[in-house]
């Protein structure tokens, strides 16, 4: 019996001649295939001629498990055309309905119908999900007063119903804008730190009070429009 | 008047009342003589002060156990994973903490289902070893090549 077996992957190919081998079965011979494939990996041609059952029910189980093309007792080799298939051009077509993706949410930023927008800041440390009319605690000492108007510059992405923009880590500034006020700056509940080792006679109490701010988010907006970037970047707030 | 004599007296005893009124006041709503007995109250209530500072402590790593519990809950009902979620998002440079992708897989579902679609999209680009694949690959993920 003659069996053609034709495949990409070389692993399996060096499997089975080594489970060949120790059957005591040599193949008749292994050569590339004549066709040449788009993919850059290289096809074989094992032939094996056998009458031993072993051989032929390890070709067998070969042919069922991921072979491709594998042919038994086949009268030629496997056919010489190539085997193709035609493809759209998935780029285009992707392309396409990423420009009208884009396209509709630009005219949602424009005509303002996207509705309330959150946020996700890192603010002082922390990542904060905001939405307008929000009250943030920031625990520890911050350098602003009561009233001071504060633009949160790190946002990492921003929702809305329809669309949600995500940042690399960062979106740009000159796209989102995240302001936030000072409304109160107080002392925490007093928290109270007790250590004791207990039949060792130690004991010790101390009291802490904690700094903190409490803001309240003034507005989450889009200020540029999207896939819009500017020719020159970083250039705003800054002194030359 | 000697003063000397006055000064050699040793200050007064203070009045346990006050000092025991403190620790009442703490163990005011325990069970039976751990309330009103002094020397039974003052062990059970150091416990309880010992415990209010490494709560503290607990509290913080509950409440990581817990939002990753939500995050890995909110990616099985998507056929994802939590692992190949957060390395996934590591990959592509998405920044989000456990605390936010918690928040997102409960209040924005479908901001956190493209989450996992990109996430997917990078693993299928770039397969991690011992990372399964489950689940097929998603549709409609258009990258251009920029993940």
């Amino acid at each position: 019996m003659t069996v053609y077996i034709d495949t990409i992957n070389m692993a399996l190919m060096r499997s089975l001649l080594s489970k060949l081998s120790l059957i005591q079965i040599s193949p008749k011979y292994l050569r590339p295939n004549g066709i040449v494939n788009s993919i850059p990996s290289s096809r074989y041609i094992l032939q094996v001629e056998t009458t031993e059952k072993c051989a032929i029910r390890t070709l067998r189980s070969a042919a069922f498990n991921n072979y491709e093309g594998v042919k038994l007792n086949a009268a030629q080799q496997t056919s010489a055309e190539p085997q193709q298939e035609v493809l759209e051009n998935q780029h285009d077509l992707e392309l396409a309905v990423t420009k009208e993706t884009i396209t509709k949410v630009n005219n949602q930023i424009e005509e303002n119908s996207h509705g309330r927008l959150f946020a996700v800041i890192h603010f002082a440390g922390k990542q904060r999900r905001v939405t307008d009319g929000d009250l943030i605690m920031v625990e520890g000492t911050h350098p602003t007063n009561v009233g001071d108007v504060i633009r949160a510059e790190k946002v990492l992405l921003l929702g809305s119903r329809d669309f949600t923009l995500l940042g690399r880590p960062l979106l740009r500034p000159d796209l989102v804008r995240v302001e936030a006020t000072v409304v109160e700056k107080s002392l925490t509940h007093t928290k109270t730190i007790f250590r004791n080792r207990r039949r060792k006679n130690y004991m010790r109490i101390n009291f802490c009070r904690n700094h903190f701010s409490i803001l309240r988010i003034n507005c989450v907006r889009l200020e540029g429009l999207v896939d819009q970037r500017p020719e020159v970047e970083g250039v705003e707030g800054r002194i030359f | 008047m000697l003063i000397t004599r006055v000064l050699f007296n040793r200050a007064p005893k203070a009045d346990n009342f006050w000092k025991r009124r403190r620790v009442f006041k703490l163990t005011a709503h325990y069970r039976g003589r751990k309330r009103n007995c002094y020397s039974i109250a003052i062990k059970y209530l150091h416990r309880a002060l010992v415990y209010v500072k490494k709560g503290r402590k607990l509290k913080k790593k509950d409440a990581i156990e817990l939002w990753q519990q939500r995050i890995s809950a909110g990616c099985r009902e998507l056929g994802s994973s939590y692992e190949a979620l957060v390395r996934g998002m590591a990959r592509c440079q998405i920044a989000l903490d456990k605390k936010t992708l918690a928040n997102l897989a409960i209040w924005e579902p479908r901001t956190f289902k493209s989450l996992t679609q990109i996430a997917a999209a990078k693993l299928r680009q770039e397969p991690i070893k011992g990372l399964n694949d489950i689940s097929p690959p998603p549709a409609g993920v258009i990258t251009r090549g920029m993940l």
